[in-house]
C-alpha cells in the first residue's frame, strides 16, 4: 500500500508473506555472517504485528460468521468465515498477479531481443 | 537500517576529507507565506544545521519571499512561475554547490535531529536518496485523521518492509536527501508526471543506485484540511502514480521486489476502488444485504494492529482509536480518484499535467 491508493486486499497479504519471509532470510544472512542488529530489531518488531494481523484476521473471521448466522444467512451455525476457500482465493489471485507479472516480463525480453 | 550486504559502506567517522558532506536544501513555496518560517525554524534549529537553505519563491503573491528573507536564507525568484515543484526544486538546483541536496516542502517542519538521522544512510555509497518518517502537524479534521491514520499504517508496517528488501516504493518529496552529483546527473526533478518524487526513486532504481527509508528522521506536513485540498493532492497523487507506471513499466519489470510491489499496488488500487464504489453497494442493494456493507470495515483489525503499535510508541493510542473511522471514509473518497485516473491515463489516454497545489 503506498499513502493515498487504496486498498488493503492481496496488496495486505503479499506483505504479510514477505513479512513472514523476513526471520527466515535474517536467519541465513545471520548463518552467513552478514546479520545486522539493526535489521533484527525491525525484523522482531514485525513479526510482533505479523502475529497480531493473523489473530485479527482469524477473530474477524470468527465475529462475521457470527453475525452471518445470526442473520440466518449461514445455515450450518457460527463458524469463522476466513476459512481456507478465501485464504486459497486470495493466494490465486495474487499468485495470478504475480505470474502475470512475470509473464509480461517475459514477453518484454523476448520482444527487446528481437528488436 | 544498515546494508551491510553491500561492500560500498564507508562510516561517517571515517570519511575522508574529499567527500564533501555539507548539505543545501531546497524549499520550493508558491504562497507559503503562513508556514514556511515554521519550516524554516525547524531546518535552523537542526541538531546538525545546513550549509546552506534556499527558498524558491515561486512567483507568490502572498509576501513568502520577504518572510523568508526575513527568516535569513537565501530566496531566490524564477522569473516566471515554473508551474510544479518540481520546476521550482530545478531552478534551485544550478545553485547548489554541496554533495548533498535536501528538499522540503514550505509547509513541512523536521523534528530536531531529522538531518543527523538521516546523513548516514548516505555511507552506503549507492544510496542516491533518503526518506523519513511521515505524521501529520495537524490532526483535527476528517480528512487530517484519515491522513494520519494512512501515514501510521504505510510507514509502520508497509514501508519498512519495502526498506527490509531494500527497495521503499518511492522516496517522499515532502522531505528527502539526495547525493547531488547523483540528483544533477538524472536531470534534477523531472515535469514529465505530476508525481516528480515517484519518478526519481523509479529513475535510481533503474540507474542502479539505492534508496532508503531512515523511520527515525521524522517530519511533519501540512495535510490538507478540508475536501477541496484533498481534492487536488488525491488526483494529483492518483494520476502521477497511473503516469509513472505507464512511463516506468518496462524498466520496472527488471527490478526485483519493486516490481512485485507495484504490480499488487496497481492491482489492489483498481479492485479494491471498484469493490468500494461499485460492487459492495450494488450486490447489497440488489440482493438486499446491507450486511455486505461490513465488506468497507472488514479489514478493521489489519489496519488497526500496525497502526497501534505505531501510535503506542508515539503515546498517541487514543489519537490514533478516534482517527480510524476517517481512514475508512478517506480510502473509500480515494478510490474515486484512482478509477478516474486509471480511466483517463489508460483508456482514454489523456494525460492530466496541471499541477494544483494541494499542501
Amino acid at each position: 500500500m503506498v499513502a493515498g491508493i487504496p486498498g488493503t486486499g492481496i496488496g495486505g497479504f503479499f506483505y504479510l508473506i514477505i513479512a513472514l519471509w523476513m526471520p527466515v532470510r535474517e536467519l541465513y544472512l545471520k548463518l552467513r555472517n552478514r546479520g545486522c542488529p539493526r535489521r533484527r530489531r525491525l525484523v522482531k518488531g514485525h513479526l510482533f504485528i505479523t502475529a497480531g494481523l493473523i489473530m485479527g484476521m482469524w477473530a474477524t473471521g470468527e465475529l462475521v460468521g457470527w453475525l452471518l448466522a445470526r442473520t440466518g444467512m449461514l445455515k450450518t451455525g457460527p463458524q469463522n468465515i476466513l476459512s481456507v476457500a478465501p485464504f486459497l482465493l486470495t493466494l490465486a489471485i495474487l499468485a495470478f498477479v504475480y505470474m502475470g507479472m512475470h509473464v509480461l516480463r517475459f514477453c518484454v525480453i523476448v520482444i527487446g531481443s528481437k528488436d | 537500517m544498515q546494508q551491510t550486504e553491500k561492500s560500498t559502506e564507508v562510516p561517517s567517522s571515517r570519511r575522508s576529507g574529499k567527500v564533501d558532506n555539507r548539505l543545501t536544501v531546497i524549499i520550493p513555496a508558491y504562497n507559503e507565506s503562513a508556514s514556511i518560517k515554521d519550516t524554516i525554524q525547524s531546518l535552523k534549529t537542526q541538531t546538525v544545521p545546513p550549509e546552506e537553505i534556499i527558498v524558491v519563491d515561486d512567483c507568490s503573491s502572498d509576501g513568502t519571499g520577504d518572510v523568508a528573507r526575513s527568516c535569513g536564507v537565501t530566496v531566490i525568484c524564477p522569473p516566471s512561475n515554473t508551474g510544479s515543484k518540481a520546476g521550482a526544486q530545478n531552478f534551485a538546483l544550478t545553485q547548489v554547490q554541496t554533495g548533498f541536496t535536501m528538499a522540503i516542502d514550505a509547509d513541512t517542519t523536521l523534528a530536531p535531529d531529522a538531518i543527523e538521522k538521516l546523513l548516514p544512510a548516505f555511507d552506503n555509497l549507492e544510496t542516491a536518496a533518503a526518506c523519513g518518517f511521515v505524521i501529520p502537524r495537524y490532526v483535527t479534521t476528517l480528512w487530517e485523521r484519515g491522513r494520519y491514520v494512512e501515514y501510521l499504517l504505510a510507514f509502520t508496517w508497509y514501508k519498512p518492509i519495502q526498506e527490509y528488501y531494500q527497495k521503499p516504493l518511492i522516496s517522499s518529496g515532502c522531505f528527502s536527501m539526495y547525493r547531488s552529483h547523483i540528483l544533477r546527473e538524472n536531470g534534477g526533478w523531472s515535469t514529465r508526471t505530476l508525481a516528480e518524487d515517484m519518478d526519481l526513486t523509479w529513475s535510481f532504481y533503474k540507474q542502479g543506485h539505492g534508496v532508503r527509508f531512515i523511520p527515525e528522521a521524522v517530519c511533519y506536513p501540512i495535510e490538507p484540511h478540508n475536501y477541496s485540498f484533498m481534492r487536488k493532492q488525491l488526483r494529483r497523487w492518483s494520476h502521477g502514480f497511473v503516469q509513472n507506471v505507464m512511463l516506468h513499466w518496462q524498466d520496472i519489470l527488471h527490478i526485483k521486489h519493486l516490481r512485485a510491489y507495484i504490480a499488487v499496488a496497481m492491482w489492489d488500487a483498481v479492485v479494491a476502488s471498484v469493490a468500494y464504489l461499485i460492487l459492495i453497494p450494488l450486490i447489497a442493494i440488489i440482493f438486499s444485504l446491507p450486511l455486505l456493507l461490513i465488506g468497507y470495515i472488514i479489514d478493521v483489525p489489519v489496519v488497526l494492529i500496525p497502526v497501534l503499535s505505531a501510535a503506542r510508541k508515539r503515546k498517541e493510542t487514543l489519537r490514533a482509536l478516534a482517527s480510524l473511522p476517517s481512514f475508512f471514509v478517506l480510502r473509500t473518497v480515494n478510490g474515486f480518484f484512482i478509477l478516474e485516473a486509471v480511466f483517463t491515463e489508460l483508456v482514454l489516454r489523456k494525460s492530466f499535467r496541471v499541477y494544483e497545489k494541494g499542501h
